[in-house]
């Protein structure tokens, strides 16, 4: 094992929206750790691993295991991986965080981040290609917001949460709901097999291209639903159950670097498998063939990088289909945090001498087509070889005529978050 | 170096966080809500349009399936989308809650009335009354599904089955086909559901009933229900007389009894309701028609379960009925409840029962016996019937009429029957004796196609008619009744049974409250019965003068009494009402009076058209002069007059009394004038006399047979009581062959003379 860089964290989430509602706290306070593994370091064993307590607010704890692997050099050219690793299936999922390739964790969806999938790496590197094949009997998906159900109701005990519909009108009246999840034999979600590969021709300085195939579980789990009135309590009992759907990707990269400009696209085409996965009469989610496109470009001027992309998403509708189905209303299953939308971003690295230094970093995305915004900001500063003060803020703004939303993020465009922290080296 | 990149965030965070307000202040969130569409349920609404539809008969197949399928979908979506405490069943506290929360906001379903449904639910699926489980709800679909097929089957028949107006006249075809596809549906429904096992009541459904209307009209009235709720006790006294105050029935098999019981009295009222001329009688088949409702009526009651279980129906059940049926205003006859009581209760015991008791107060049943008299007495008429009509259709008039009914082979008649036991053989064998016997008279016992009794010597060739015939088998049936009920013989033996002057007067007297509200008796002339008795003695056809009513004249003096009192009365009744006769003061029947000046006028005026069955004295009035004319009409009105002669009014009681004696003296005419020219010689009026003389020896006591007739001869050809001398004076004139003839004036006269002696009663022995 390389030497880990471990990491002791304090920091403070505020929810500073004027309507923030999610939870009855808006500050909360969290103790954490991180522990990573530097990549660059010829080691078998490689890690990114981060995890938090929240004081006073259990459903806000975490751990994500980014990163966490077992290398071992075939040869010269050859590598073999044995464990949770990132990859850059496709440029597209990577900058735009989109889990359509590698899951995501979501504990702030505002501010997801990538996963590595869990299985066998199988890793060529030529002068002239890559090759990379992948299979896995494991399946880890998305990472979400915790939740907690107390009596049939979600606890409003994280922000993140996005509690499904309290109520259910029944011919014209609204009725309380208790849900109940069927949570799945824990082997049933994870026994999942997946393969894929991945060909790169070129280079990352000049000409890239890169050619990737997956079939695999989805990130995302499809949830049904069903439910019945309970004449004894007046409810609406509703049972959701999650289940694994299959998708197969097939992606593609073309990218040129030129000096300190680099311009390229991405693509990719989803294929879901609408296979039949709940009871007969519940309601669930179908979905159809999705082709995800992006472009972007980056120059990079001295400690800065300016970037610039577009992603727009054409098919890929999640449609429920049954009793409870209503096109007024959002799928409870999710598969793309948003459908079309630019982002503009700067990254600056400021090294003050040995240990001290700032690196701060500044994102606008902004959707026309599902009238949402959102800005994000992180800052870091490096204080010494041990101490980092550290921030962030998410700040999204929904377009208030818009009626339904339809896009994830900008269901949180009551949660804008700011963040201030402090780290130490350990 | 420090202060210049704290001064640059500073800055860069003021004019970030500065542009980021319209971020911060967001938007507040709106609920998400999950939804049942009701689309699926909005076909309900369609439902009470269909059921409209349907029931005035305009359903369409299409709307009809569709309208049931909606509601399986209702139900299959109730039972698969609610749960109760219990995953099977549902307790009433929970539908009641649901009803009330999502349907009935306002009014829901009262405990009452949940528990009454329940009751339904479980006659019908069986189960529980205390819960409904999800098997039942799935067997309700079931049934629905069997309903729609029936209900479907039945559409094209719901106007016929529902009494709408515009199928009046349809063929009795029809209507048994389409009481035979109800008939079939219920069965079947019974069959597929649990009623056949289950305890429901018609106390039950009654409750039911009252609590559904509670519920649906809340504080405001509801006319259904108001309309409705006035056949609920016609409804349970039907039901105590066919199934008795507890029906118990307990097989399926009962249940299908019942059911065939209800179709019966169902198919009663429909024939009724449909009858072509509302019971004109205008045709054969207007007669068919009674006569099958007749059957039918009876059957009913025969086949009912009570009838078949006890052999007896109550007397206070039938009152129930009555009582029910009077106050409701269905039965909308002229009389108050109690005398229907007891005039039924006489019919019964007087006509139909074997052992005619004196005193009804012991009778409290209808028994099986009497429904089988009159089951006979049905089907001597209708064999009477039978066989007038075949007797009419060759016949031009009466008197080929008679001839052809002594053709008709019965003997034949009876073998080309099945069906007919020995002893009903031997019935109409005497039947058609009887009715030959009648018609045997002479001059014959003739009607109008007016039903007006024709009255004259030689008028057998008088055009026949159906209606003619069928009024002289209605008289002939009237006169059966009476006398079986007050002769001294039974059904088999009237030929030579007579009824005496106090059977009439019991006859009177039994009916007499009958009589008097339908206006036909007169309380200012006490018990009718004796002066009855002398009439029909007098006056009919083969009136004898003797102290017996024998069955001939019974049906002769019934005819008369119908034709003139009823008849020939109500439409000179009508005429001068129309010739604005009618004074404001009214009489004891409280008809109107009549001006009797206007009368007089009216009466002579239109005397031809009044007694146009009486042809030779219409010839007989019109040819007399004027002041003839007013004599003799005012002979007749001081003959018939009842009312105080003040010399204005007229009333009714007047009026029918002179049609009486009008058509008494034609009778006279028509018996005695032998020789035709409309005037009685002496041979005649001794020969008149017998009839007579009995009654003028009661008068006049103590006076021999040849002064009798010596004075009957005066009373006839002068027209008033004779003194001894008269009678010396008559005697002279018989020795000495003086010619003598008597008018129809002489008759009314003698009548004039004995108008108060007609109204004693004739001692017994003399």
């Amino acid at each position: 094992m390389g030497q880990v860089v471990s990491e002791l964290r304090l920091f403070s989430d505020s929810f500073v929206s004027t309507n923030f509602a999610a939870t009855e706290k808006s500050d909360y306070q969290f103790f954490g750790a991180h522990l990573k593994t530097d990549p660059s370091e010829k080691a078998h064993m490689q890690m990114d691993i981060s995890g938090a307590v929240a004081f006073g607010a259990p459903l806000l704890n975490f751990i994500n295991i980014s990163e966490f692997y077992y290398l071992q050099d075939l040869t010269s050219e050859q590598k073999l991986i044995i464990g949770r690793h990132k990859y850059d299936w496709s440029r597209l999922d990577r900058d735009w965080n989109f889990g359509l390739w590698e899951p995501l964790f979501k504990w702030n969806p505002l501010a997801a981040q990538r996963q590595g999938l869990s299985g066998i790496f199988w890793n060529v590197h030529r002068p002239q290609f890559q090759l990379t094949l992948f299979a896995s009997p494991l399946y880890i998906p998305d990472q979400g917001p915790s939740y907690e159900i107390s009596e049939g109701k979600f606890v409003r005990g994280n922000p993140w949460f996005r509690s499904p519909p309290e109520e259910i009108r029944i011919f014209g009246e609204n009725t309380r709901i208790n849900y109940n999840i069927l949570t799945p034999n824990e082997a049933d979600i994870v026994l999942q097999s997946s393969y894929g590969g991945r060909l790169l021709l070129g280079s990352s300085d000049s000409f890239l291209a890169t050619l990737s195939y997956m079939y695999k579980p989805a990130n995302q789990l499809a949830l049904g639903y069903d439910g019945q009135l309970s004449l004894n309590s007046s409810s609406g009992e509703v049972e959701v159950q999650p289940a694994v759907f299959y998708h197969s990707l097939l992606g593609g990269d073309i990218s040129y670097r030129w000096q300190h400009f680099e311009m390229g696209v991405s693509s990719s085409l989803e294929k879901p498998q609408n296979e039949k996965l709940f009871e007969e009469g519940w309601t669930v989610p179908t979905f159809t063939e999705a082709t995800l496109t992006s472009v972007f470009a980056s120059f990079e001027w001295r400690n800065t990088v300016f970037a610039v992309q577009w992603l727009d998403v054409q098919g890929g509708q999640v449609q429920e289909v049954g009793e409870f189905a209503s096109s007024e209303r959002r799928a409870l299953t999710t598969r793309y945090p948003f459908r079309s939308a630019g982002q503009v971003s700067i990254k600056n690295q400021l090294r003050f001498s040995k240990g001290r230094g700032l690196t701060t970093q500044v994102s606008a995305l902004n959707s026309p087509g599902e009238g949402f915004s959102l800005v994000r900001g992180q800052a870091q500063a490096e204080l010494s070889r041990l101490w980092s003060f550290y921030g962030e803020l998410q700040f999204v703004k929904q377009e208030k005529d818009i009626e339904t939303v339809t896009s994830e993020l900008a269901q949180f465009a009551n949660n804008d978050r700011f963040m201030l922290g402090v780290s130490y080296v350990f | 170096m420090y202060s210049r990149i704290a001064l640059f965030l500073t800055v860069s965070l003021s004019l970030f966080l500065g542009g980021c307000s319209d971020f911060l202040e967001g938007k507040k969130e709106e609920k998400e809500v999950l939804e049942i569409s009701d689309e699926k349920f909005s076909c309900l609404n369609n439902l009470p349009e269909d059921i409209r539809l349907f029931s005035e008969g305009r359903g369409q197949t299409n709307r009809i399936e569709s309208s049931v399928q909606c509601l399986q979908n209702a139900l299959t979506y109730f039972q698969r989308r609610t749960v109760g405490a219990e995953n099977d069943f549902y307790t009433i506290p929970e539908l009641r809650l649901f009803f009330g929360k999502y349907f009935l906001k306002e009014n829901n379903v009262s405990p009452e009335l949940a528990q009454e449904l329940m009751k339904l639910k479980s006659a019908l699926l069986g189960g529980s009354p205390n819960f409904l489980t999800k098997a039942e709800i799935s067997r309700l679909v079931y049934l629905l599904g069997v309903f729609k097929e029936e209900v479907i089957k039945i559409n094209p028949h719901v106007g016929v089955l529902t009494f709408h107006e515009q199928h009046k006249g349809i063929s009795s075809e029809k209507i048994a086909a389409a009481q035979g596809v109800l008939e079939a549906a219920l069965i079947r429904f019974l069959k597929e559901t649990e009623m056949s096992k289950s305890n429901y009541s018609f106390q039950d459904s009654k409750k039911l009933f009252s609590t559904l209307a509670d519920f649906i009209s809340g504080n405001k009235p509801f006319n259904l229900y108001l309309r409705a709720s006035h056949y609920v006790p016609i409804i349970e006294s039907v039901k105590q007389i066919l199934f008795g105050v507890k029906a118990d029935l307990r097989s399926q098999e009962d249940w299908n009894i019942s059911v065939r019981t209800v179709m019966k009295l169902h198919q009663v009222a429909l024939r009724f309701y449909y009858s072509p001329n509302g019971f004109n009688f205008k045709s054969s088949e207007d007669m068919q028609d009674l006569f099958k409702i007749g059957d039918l009526v009876i059957d009913l009651l025969l086949s009912s379960p009570l009838m078949v279980n006890k052999g007896e129906i109550a007397f206070s059940d039938i009152d129930s009925l009555i009582k029910a049926l009077k106050s409701d205003g269905v039965v909308n006859l002229p009389l108050t409840t109690d005398t229907i009581l007891e005039s039924y209760r006489v019919l019964l015991a007087k006509f139909l029962d074997p052992d005619r008791p004196e005193d009804i107060s012991h009778l409290y049943v209808l028994k099986r016996t009497h429904l089988l008299t009159l089951q006979r007495e049905l089907d001597v008429m209708r064999a009477r019937q039978e066989f007038f009509e075949q007797s009419l259709r060759n016949s031009k008039n009466f008197l080929e009429f008679g001839e052809n009914f002594k053709k008709i082979n019965l003997e034949r008649w009876l073998r080309l029957r099945d069906g007919i036991s020995v002893s009903q053989k031997i019935l109409l064998r005497k039947t058609w004796e009887d009715t030959l016997m009648l018609l045997s008279s002479s001059p014959r016992v003739m009607f109008t196609h007016t039903n007006r009794f024709i009255v004259g010597q030689s008028l057998d060739k008088t055009e026949v008619s159906w209606r003619g015939v069928t009024q002289i088998n209605l008289m002939m049936t009237l006169a059966r009744f009476l006398m079986i009920g007050y002769s001294n013989g039974n059904s088999l033996n009237l030929h030579h049974s007579y009824i005496t002057e106090l059977g009439l007067t019991s006859w009177y007297s039994d009916f007499n409250s009958l009589g008097r509200e339908l206006k036909a008796f007169d309380e200012r002339s006490g018990n009718a019965g004796p002066r009855s008795f002398k009439e029909a003695n007098f006056f009919t056809f083969r009136g004898s003068g003797d102290q017996q009513m024998s069955y001939a004249e019974s049906f002769e003096f019934i005819s008369l009494l119908f034709s003139g009192g009823l008849g020939s009365t109500a439409g000179i009744q009508k005429t001068l009402s129309l010739e604005q006769c009618e004074v404001n003061e009214r009489d004891i029947f409280d008809y109107r009076m009549f001006n009797e000046k206007c009368f007089n006028e009216s009466f002579v005026r239109n005397f031809a058209s009044y007694f146009n069955n009486l042809p030779l004295m219409v010839r007989y009035f019109t040819a007399l002069s004027t002041e003839d004319k007013n004599s003799f009409l005012s002979e007749l009105v001081l003959a018939a007059r009842i009312s105080p002669a003040d010399g204005n009014k007229i009333e009714i009681a007047d009026i029918r009394t002179m049609v009486m004696l009008l058509h008494y003296i034609e009778s006279v005419f028509a018996v005695y004038d032998r020789d035709g020219d409309q005037v009685l010689n002496r041979q005649e009026v001794t020969q008149a006399g017998q009839r007579f003389i009995g009654f003028l020896r009661e008068v006049v006591p103590g006076v021999s047979e040849g002064n009798l007739y010596d004075g009957f001869y005066y009373m006839v050809f002068e027209g008033e009581m004779p003194s001894t001398w008269d009678v010396i004076s008559s005697k002279v004139q018989r020795w000495f062959k003086v010619h003598k003839t008597a008018d129809r004036r002489n008759i009314l006269k003698v009548i004039l003379a004995l108008k108060s002696k007609l109204n004693s009663p004739i001692e017994s022995g003399k």
